[in-house]
């Protein structure tokens, strides 16, 4: 690598989210680009995300709002003159484009360095075959697939690889599904199908190792070749569900020493031979009868697995990987003091259990299929962190805000004994449900194990949760059966359940009896050394780490699941929150349980608590903090009012999805900010329909600011009767006040909280964060301080558009169920342009295929 | 379960409930991060007579496997943990852990804030303990009064000769309390081996004709061992390509002057980067020691320092001058831990090979 | 056909153990020179230039040889006079230590030592190799064998570096 300093790198950010994608390429970018700042180096980052942290808040030097296209990028290098490409923050997408930015010389002619790949590494990212090809050439197994023209050399290939086998069709002119063989009768038929609706006349025969256990390596490589494994996780789920869409433990549970090394090895030689800078994670199938393993998949781009990496064992991955992304060795990396100094070279142990578990869009998108596959379909996922698994298991249970009856056994389901064995070999989202009704119902682990490919292990572990409370219920007010049951995981509202009583009522008997929840923090080491990360989790043992903070404390509480319905925007909304508080001298603190969340990037809140969002979770964490104010957003409003009924000062933030059906509303809105006393318009913005973008598209166009001189006038005119309407609210805040065209004059229609859309559309446009004003009036201060330098939106000479992206394409919804609403939204675009036209032109650039 | 606890000289008790044998038992007590490998941890010899506590929080979970010991049989005093699954999964259908330290006589006790105890061994250093049915001044008066044996090698080391065939280089292995690794990873390399006593004479050794002698690892303090074990290295070295591991390595380091310092924080675990000095590479391997190699008393014209723990600086391997004789700290072999170090045993291997001359 | 004899950790091996026979034989690394022959010679002189500095925080001179000229088995080269001295330092009074990267017939050796001659009376001369494949036509040995590997005599050694060649290994080329 050319030695020269680097003085100015260039992030390209992931766009919107998707199902499979939140927030955790904005988290890496916010701390990895604040961390090569410290370093010296200018970061430039380009998104059209409007929920992105990253694109606020001094995180970069510069930031472009721009499409993410070929066109787009290659005019900013050309304005920039930027020394590197940091190719890994934007998941498999930016690996597209960087290719198209090398085929087209962009890098070479602008003297633009590829930073932490070889260049080939973009063909092996994209090019599945070739990055197998490279892995055999290591001496790594891969799963062996063929594509074959006859049953003779279908015949062939068994004889290599045996039964069972999946078949494909190649380039199928029908919709055509994988079809798993388990003896000739199968594959013959399933080659005569294949043969008959390829267009090539060939099918594909592949190696099938669905029922392996899927694991997971995250490794971590500098440019001196020092490689070190940052964690080793494994799928509750066999291979066959797809491992977003499956629950993962940190560390692993079921696998040998042997077995452990064999994979840390692999992947570190792999990252080695492919001079890979930076994280990798690395995917492997175990066949748990032969200890053989192969490699399924080689990420050396940021993703889940990292980020839960980072989040299970407190090593401060990003900053890390910043400092190696622009050449310096593991060995100088500097580390903040709360640091011990070698902490980047200590591979990274834990004496906690971490569980993430998916959580699925199915309560809103109901008509879709709930089965797990190997594609994708969960949007986001939950962390549960205990000191065993079982506690690990029940927190992260809970923290999917499923009802806790979802999770506790001894509820009989409905299921016919047919139907039981079918959900435990087709599994669907919840099954854990499922699991715990058929232990209830007397089978066998072994069985239960061999229907399910599920380590038998966690079937002991799941038994235990049953006999736990079992105990529980048939001892009310029993000490011992309180203090085992909290030990792993159950809470005051599960024995108020069994015991029929209240929470309040068991939490009274609980701290009678000296049963207290105490904290623990997650730090990298395992005890051995002293490593501050102001992150703790809670647990029932003897010793309490957690120390209150001290001075003036607000506590956040996190957005938790991300759930489809522009909820990314609430993790916005609550890390934008916490920015601004610590400026104002609060020290705030997080409650929040998602390993993906920008919330959770270090810098923003002073502490974090990774913990469900029940009441009793809620005040353990409470009792220990006693902050002077809490902070609640949208999807928390009952938890707010009953954190206010016990007497807590919270402040609700509600500002959630506009409230009604807008895809034919094109008449213009006024957004305002009040303190209560006063008012203050930003500007008028409209909704139009998204056909104005292109054909097929189902939901609407935000545009903002209106600069129609007749429509300001009017509104002008109607200036009084808005300031009366959003006084007669009441509560200082952001709104939207709707307009209506009545006999064709200007109306006042509704006034509602400010969308959290329209709220980063506006910080957008202005480069001025509404949620730092929404803050301050909440706190109480008066808007001419609150407002006096937010900058006049009326000079603005761009215009703002920004819509939803949908989840239809990727979970085959059609129908009447595709309806372009916010709640069925998994992200969001923005872009602008001097006139209207063109703004749209740069919203559709590079989402000619989203689904918007 | 019964209710136990785990005593500790300091005065604390840790209330947590048995499994494995329902013995009482004292030794003395270290922790281990190690994340894998509590089977190959637990029968250890370097762990004679010591209690082990583990800060990975599930120990037990896929059983007890016929390929993971490190010895015959285990000899520690005690398992200590947050969570045992006292079950067996894994394929080989053997013992489940709390089976097999029922069998082998050895308490465990879980429920224990490991991490408490850990942090607290961290700062105070190892000491004694005890797994008692009730923790009382009786029970901690006898934990004060109970002196540890200093003779850990004679008590594991083997006392007889034995042979562990192979059809290439010969090598003897001078045993102090083997990890079978070594043999395992000789094994590989088609070494035929033939294992000593601790006490086996310089004479003893030469009479076998090796092309190679290994110091194994053992437990205990290196200065409670014979002075004739430093004559037999000494005389040894200068022949006979020498490879010294753990206790081995000490002895090593002993017999050309240095001294050995007690270790504080001790290291057991596998997760310290260590550095290679002459090639400046950063490895990782499972460590095991109380004891150091006192960098001050190093003769430099003799000795030189190969490998070096880059978190507290101690010495982790070292290499004389004037001749193939070298040694390591760490555990090259793994089991339990990264396999970094293995080509150790082939740098071992080439050594002998070198000194044999061509084969032409 | 080629077959990979030497894997990229088995070459930085050899390379490390020939560094600390280097201090064994030398009893240390007093006026020890390394004079590499070109091409992979230097390099693998040079790497052990480096692990002598790790170890004894001393740096060793690594001069270059071209020996083209100097091969009684090659025409002679016009452009390189054999009488011109080529490194950079004298070599009077030191230990050099002669790299290079395979030892065959010991016809490149004999060049070397011609070549060396010109700049000094040395104290000695001891001879490194990475690889010593056999089949000597001069009455040459190595002092310093990284490894021995027996070849037929029509097979071909192929040594990489990174430095060079991207990678380091060691290989058997056989045409036929």
């Amino acid at each position: 690598m050319n030695n020269q300093a680097l003085q100015k790198v260039l992030i390209i950010g992931a766009g919107h989210n998707d199902i499979g994608r939140e927030g955790q390429h904005d988290a890496a970018v916010t701390q990895i680009g604040s961390a090569i700042r410290k370093l010296g180096i200018a970061v430039i980052f380009v998104d059209n995300n409007p929920f992105s942290v990253a694109a606020e808040n001094n995180f970069a030097d510069k930031v472009y709002l721009e499409p993410l296209t070929v066109g787009s990028l290659s005019k900013i290098i050309a304005d920039e003159q930027p020394d590197g490409l940091i190719p890994s923050l934007g998941g498999i997408q930016r690996v597209n484009l960087i290719q198209g930015l090398i085929r087209n010389n962009v890098l070479k002619n602008n003297h633009v360095r590829l930073l932490q790949w070889d260049a080939d590494m973009i063909d092996l990212i994209i090019n599945p075959a070739l990055m197998s090809n490279r892995l055999k050439a290591l001496g790594q197994p891969v799963i062996a697939s063929q594509v074959v023209a006859s049953q003779a050399e279908a015949d062939q290939v068994i004889s290599h690889v045996g039964f069972p086998v999946i078949v494909k069709s190649v380039a199928p002119r029908i919709e055509a599904s994988r079809q798993l063989c388990e003896d000739e009768d199968d594959l013959a038929q399933a080659l005569e199908m294949g043969f008959k609706v390829s267009a090539t006349k060939q099918c594909i025969v592949e190696q099938s190792i669905v029922g392996y256990k899927e694991i997971e390596f995250v490794g971590l490589r500098d440019c001196k070749g020092t490689a070190l494994l940052i964690a080793g996780m494994e799928n509750f789920d066999p291979v066959g569900i797809h491992s977003a869409d499956s629950i993962v433990f940190a560390p692993t549970q079921t696998i040998t020493d042997q077995e452990y090394q064999q994979f840390r090895q692999a992947t570190l030689k792999i990252m080695r031979a492919m001079r890979i800078v930076g994280p990798c994670h690395v995917q492997f199938a175990l066949d748990p009868v032969t200890q053989k393993y192969y490699v399924i998949k080689v990420t050396p781009y940021f993703d889940r697995a990292m980020a839960l990496a980072a989040r299970a064992t407190g090593y401060p991955l990003a900053a890390i990987s910043a400092s190696l992304m622009v050449g310096v060795s593991l060995a100088e990396v500097k580390l903040p003091s709360n640091y011990r100094k070698q902490t980047a070279l200590i591979e990274p142990v834990l004496d906690h259990i971490v569980c993430r578990i998916p959580v699925w869009p199915f309560n809103v998108l109901k008509k879709v299929s709930h089965q797990l596959d190997t594609v994708m379909e969960s949007t986001g996922a939950v962390l549960g962190i205990g000191r065993s698994t079982e506690e690990a298991l029940l927190k992260g249970m809970r923290a999917t805000d499923e009802s806790r009856y979802h999770v506790i056994a001894n509820q009989p389901q409905q299921y016919s004994e047919g139907e039981l064995i079918q959900r435990l070999i087709h599994p669907q989202a919840g099954q854990m449900l499922v699991l715990l009704e058929a232990l209830n119902r007397g089978y066998q682990i072994d069985e239960l194990a061999e229907l399910t490919k599920i380590d038998a292990f966690y079937f002991y572990k799941l038994s235990h949760i049953i006999e736990i409370e079992k105990a529980l219920r048939d001892h009310p007010f029993d000490v011992h059966a309180l203090g085992r049951a909290k030990y792993f995981g159950f809470t005051d509202e599960d024995a108020a359940d069994a015991w029929q009583t209240t929470p309040d009522k068991v939490s009274h008997f609980a701290l009678e009896n000296e049963i207290h929840p105490t904290f623990k923090e997650i730090e990298p080491t395992a005890g051995e050394f002293t490593e501050q990360t102001n992150t703790y989790y809670s647990t029932y043992e003897y010793d309490n780490e957690s120390q209150p903070l001290t001075g003036k404390k607000a506590l956040v509480i996190g957005s938790g699941a991300n759930r489809i319905g522009t909820n990314h925007g609430n993790d916005y909304l609550v890390s934008q929150l916490l920015f601004y508080l610590k400026k104002a001298d609060y020290q705030p603190i997080l409650v929040n349980a998602n390993p993906n969340s920008v919330a959770m990037t270090p810098q923003l809140a002073a502490k974090r608590y990774v913990e469900p969002k029940q009441v009793s979770d809620i005040l353990n964490v409470l009792a220990i903090e006693k902050p002077s104010v809490i902070f609640t957003t949208y999807h928390d409003y009952h938890l707010g009012r009953k954190l206010i009924d016990l007497g807590f000062h919270v402040i609700q933030i509600d500002n959630s999805l506009p409230k009604e059906q807008i895809k034919t509303n094109d008449q213009p809105a006024v957004e305002v900010i009040s303190d209560g006393n006063d008012v203050a318009i930003f500007g008028i913005s409209e909704v139009i329909a998204g056909n104005n973008l292109r054909t097929g598209v189902h939901g609407s166009v935000a545009v903002f600011p209106i600069q129609d001189k007749a429509e300001n006038q009017a509104i002008e005119a109607l200036q009084a009767e808005i300031k009366q309407r959003v006084l007669s609210y009441g509560t200082p805040g952001v709104y939207t006040v709707r307009l209506t065209i009545v006999d064709a004059t200007l109306r006042l229609a509704t006034v509602e909280p400010m969308s959290l859309a329209k709220m980063a559309l506006i910080s957008k446009a202005s480069g001025s964060s509404v949620t730092r004003l929404l803050l301050h009036v909440k706190l109480g201060e008066p808007l001419e301080k609150v407002m006096y330098d937010y900058p006049d939106l009326t000079k603005l000479n761009k215009i703002f558009v920004q819509a939803n992206t949908f989840p239809y394409n990727q979970l085959q919804i059609f129908g009447d169920e595709i309806t372009g609403e916010p709640g069925h939204a998994t992200g969001t675009v923005i872009a602008h342009g001097a006139t209207l036209r063109e703004a749209l032109a740069a919203l559709n650039a590079g989402n000619e295929s989203t689904d918007f | 379960m019964a209710d136990r606890y785990l005593i500790l000289e300091d005065g604390s008790a840790y209330l947590g409930e048995g499994f494995g044998s329902p013995a009482v038992s004292t030794g003395e007590i270290v922790f281990n991060t190690s994340m894998t490998g509590y089977q190959e941890i637990i029968t250890n010899q370097i762990y004679h007579n010591q209690i082990i506590a583990f800060t990975q929080p599930t120990i037990g979970s896929y059983g007890i496997n016929h390929d993971s010991y490190e010895s015959i049989l285990p000899t520690v005093k005690g398992v200590v943990v947050r969570d045992v699954a006292s079950i067996s999964t894994n394929r080989q259908r053997r013992w489940s852990l709390d089976q097999y330290l029922k069998q082998q006589n050895i308490p465990g006790i879980s429920h224990i804030d490991t991490r408490h105890l850990a942090k607290n061994l961290r700062a105070s250093g190892p000491m004694k303990a005890s797994i008692v049915d009730v923790a009382d001044a009786h029970a901690f008066d006898q934990l004060g009064a109970t002196v540890l044996t200093n003779q850990q090698v004679a008590a594991v080391a083997t006392p007889k000769p034995f042979p562990n065939p192979g059809t290439g280089l010969n090598v003897v292995v001078v045993d102090f309390g083997l990890k079978h690794g070594i043999l395992r990873e000789l094994s590989k390399r088609a070494c035929n081996v033939t294992v000593l006593p601790y006490t086996a004479t310089t004479e003893e050794i030469i009479n076998l004709d090796p092309d190679g002698v290994v110091l194994s690892t053992g437990p205990g303090k290196p200065q409670d061992l014979p002075d004739s074990v430093l004559t037999m290295i000494q005389n040894i070295q200068n022949r006979i390509p020498l490879f010294a591991i753990g206790l081995g390595h000490e002895l090593f380091a002993m017999a050309n002057g240095a001294q050995i310092m007690k270790l504080s924080p001790e290291h057991h675990g596998a997760n310290h980067p260590i550095r290679e000095v002459i090639t400046n590479q950063i490895i990782y391997a499972s460590q095991g020691q109380g004891f150091a190699v006192d960098p001050d008393t190093i003769d430099r014209n003799k000795l030189i320092t190969t490998f070096v723990d880059l978190i507290d600086g101690t010495i982790q391997g070292l290499r004389y001058r004037d001749f193939p004789a070298f040694s390591v700290q760490f555990f090259p072999d793994g089991a339990p831990g990264p396999t970094d170090a293995l080509d150790i045993f082939d740098e071992f291997v080439e050594s002998m090979q070198q000194a044999r001359g061509p084969i032409w | 056909m080629q077959k990979e004899v030497v894997d990229s950790m088995a070459l930085k091996r050899a390379l490390t153990r020939i560094t600390y026979e280097i201090i064994e034989q030398n009893k240390g690394i007093r006026n020890v020179v390394l004079v590499g022959i070109k091409t992979r010679g230097v390099y693998i002189a040079q790497r052990i230039a480096e692990r002598l500095q790790q170890l004894e925080d001393a740096e060793i001179p690594v001069g270059e040889l071209d020996i083209t000229a100097f091969r009684d088995d090659q025409p002679l080269d016009a452009a390189l006079a054999p009488t011109d001295y080529q490194l950079a330092f004298s070599v009077a009074g030191k230990r050099v230590i002669l790299v290079d990267d395979v030892l065959f017939t010991g016809r490149t050796i004999r060049a070397a030592l011609d070549a060396l001659m010109g700049g000094g009376r040395p104290q000695s001369i001891s001879l490194a190799v990475l690889v010593d494949r056999g089949h000597r036509e001069l009455p040459i040995r190595a002092d310093f064998i990284g490894k021995n590997i027996p070849t037929a005599r029509q097979e071909r050694i192929k040594v990489s570096m990174t430095e060079v060649d991207g990678h380091d290994g060691i290989e058997i080329i056989n045409d036929n």
